[in-house]
């Protein structure tokens, strides 16, 4: 399981991932589908998704719509248009994080050693 | 992953809230979505055989120290200042309510200035001078004041959006949308038929017609059609959407629509929901705007240009074209409107493709 520092600059483009490969969903079956999506290794606290997914609809990123079900409600999010449009931008940025990343720590040995001194 | 069967009673429900309650979160919207997750966990271990009092233990056991407490606290500081407006129904209707009362206001206002002539005749004539102007101003009041009251709340949130969506829209929405407007003129007359307009409205409308040219009154007319779609479908359908679920909101922001009108209330009912549809799908309001505009257009050159017998209707009307034949205007009443249906199917299909960004 990574450390939640780690895992804390994620939530939002994971988030905006899900509902753009999945139209609306919500907050538990997020959790979830993270959970089941990276064999346990990146599990959102409550603390983590709840408070993003009410920035996100705040900021108008994301719409609700509540359902009932059984004998209480289910709030389920979608993106809007300006949430299409933040998504794409969020995953090319954190895309091209992860490649930065990815060749920082590829570095030749030779790199590595200039980077220290 | 497959929904797991909902089956927690109502005071099983009660419980769960109250310990939420319990552990510090207040705020109402959360508190309800973490009522939710909290049964969705416990009916998951529920039908894995594990009693309701263990799985709500467990639950609770598997959080975080002050997870719960936590989480109400981010929420908070995350949405603070963030929090766009977005009227729910309440917020609706009282900013309807007040479009009704600045109406009523300057009605009493001009009828207070019309009433200081004595003479009748110079009152009706200064009335009639004056008719244009009183019905712009009005119009720019009513709708103006609600109208730049949503406006000032969006734009004192942090958050930097748009206050208006005018995306844009593939071509052919517009083209299915000029034929939607043609064709469902022709079902949309007998709506009419409902709440027709009053003697009263009917010499307004003449004596403007009579009194000014027809291009001014478009323009203004199309000006006031422009204020009213950013009012109704704006800033209330768009709050709606963001607060209800989507029939809902197209229905009650419809009902607001056909209130503001003072005849045709089914018809600009109807109108409105297809109007409302058409933002849902698009998330713009330029296909409703154009809707509406256009449809307008077309209605009004038709009026001013096509001869017609003169019968109930004060518009132009296909019943009084087809000269009261029924067996021409049933068919192309029934036909139109499924025409209409399978054109808007045509629509749902096509925009519920096209809005999925995983798809483009």
């Amino acid at each position: 399981m990574y450390s939640p520092e780690l895992i804390k600059g994620t939530v939002t483009p994971l988030i905006l991932k899900l509902l753009s490969d999945n139209q609306r969903m919500y907050g538990y079956q997020i959790t979830q589908a993270i959970k089941e999506a990276t064999e346990g290794k990146v599990t959102l606290t409550l603390a983590a998704i709840y408070p993003v997914l009410h920035k996100l609809k705040a900021s108008g990123e994301l719409t609700t719509e509540k359902e009932s079900v059984g004998k209480r409600v289910r709030i389920y999010y979608s993106l809007t248009e300006q949430g299409n449009d933040t998504a794409r931008e969020k995953l090319k940025e954190f895309a091209d994080y992860l490649s930065t990343m990815k060749s920082l720590l590829d570095l030749k040995p030779g790199l590595q050693k200039c980077l220290t001194l | 992953m497959p929904d797991p069967v909902a089956s927690l009673s109502k005071e099983q429900i009660k419980q769960i809230k109250e310990k939420i309650s319990e552990e510090g979160v207040v705020t109402s919207a959360l508190l309800e979505e973490l009522v939710d997750h909290f049964c969705v966990a416990i009916e998951e271990d529920m039908m894995e055989g594990k009693s309701f009092q263990s799985a709500f233990e467990q639950a609770f056991n598997n959080l975080q120290e002050d997870e719960l407490k936590v989480t109400e606290m981010k929420t908070k500081e995350l949405t603070e200042g963030k929090e766009i407006f977005y009227p729910d129904l309440l917020q609706s209707f009282l900013m309807v309510l007040a479009a009704f009362l600045i109406s009523w206001l300057v009605s009493l206002t001009v009828q207070a200035i019309a009433i200081g002539e004595e003479n009748v005749e110079v009152r009706a004539q200064w009335l009639q001078k004056n008719l244009l102007w009183i019905q712009v101003i009005s119009g720019l009041l009513t709708l103006g004041g609600p109208l730049a009251f949503a406006i000032w709340k969006r734009k004192k949130t942090t958050a930097n959006v748009p206050v208006f969506s005018f995306r844009s829209v593939p071509l052919y929405v517009y083209g299915v949308t000029l034929l939607i407007v043609v064709v469902s003129g022709f079902w949309l007359e007998p709506l009419t038929l409902f709440f027709p307009y009053f003697k009263e409205f009917r010499s307004v409308y003449t004596s403007l017609l009579e009194n000014y040219s027809p291009l001014l009154l478009i323009i203004l007319t199309i000006l006031i059609m422009i204020l009213k779609e950013l009012l109704l479908r704006g800033i209330i359908l768009k709050g709606l959407l963001m607060t209800t679920t989507p029939l809902r909101a197209i229905l009650w922001s419809s009902l607001f629509c056909a209130l503001f009108s003072y005849a045709y209330f089914a018809a600009i009912f109807v109108v409105s929901v297809m109007q409302g549809w058409l933002y849902w799908k698009t998330r713009s309001l330029n296909p409703s705007i154009f809707l509406i505009v256009v449809g307008y257009v077309i209605h009004y050159v038709a009026m001013l240009f096509v001869d017609q017998p003169k019968d109930f209707f004060f518009h132009f009307s296909w019943w009084g074209y087809v000269e009261h034949n029924l067996m021409i205007y049933l068919p192309l009443v029934i036909g139109s409107f499924l025409l209409t249906l399978g054109l808007f199917y045509y629509l749902h299909k096509r925009l519920g493709v096209a809005t999925s960004i995983s798809k483009r």
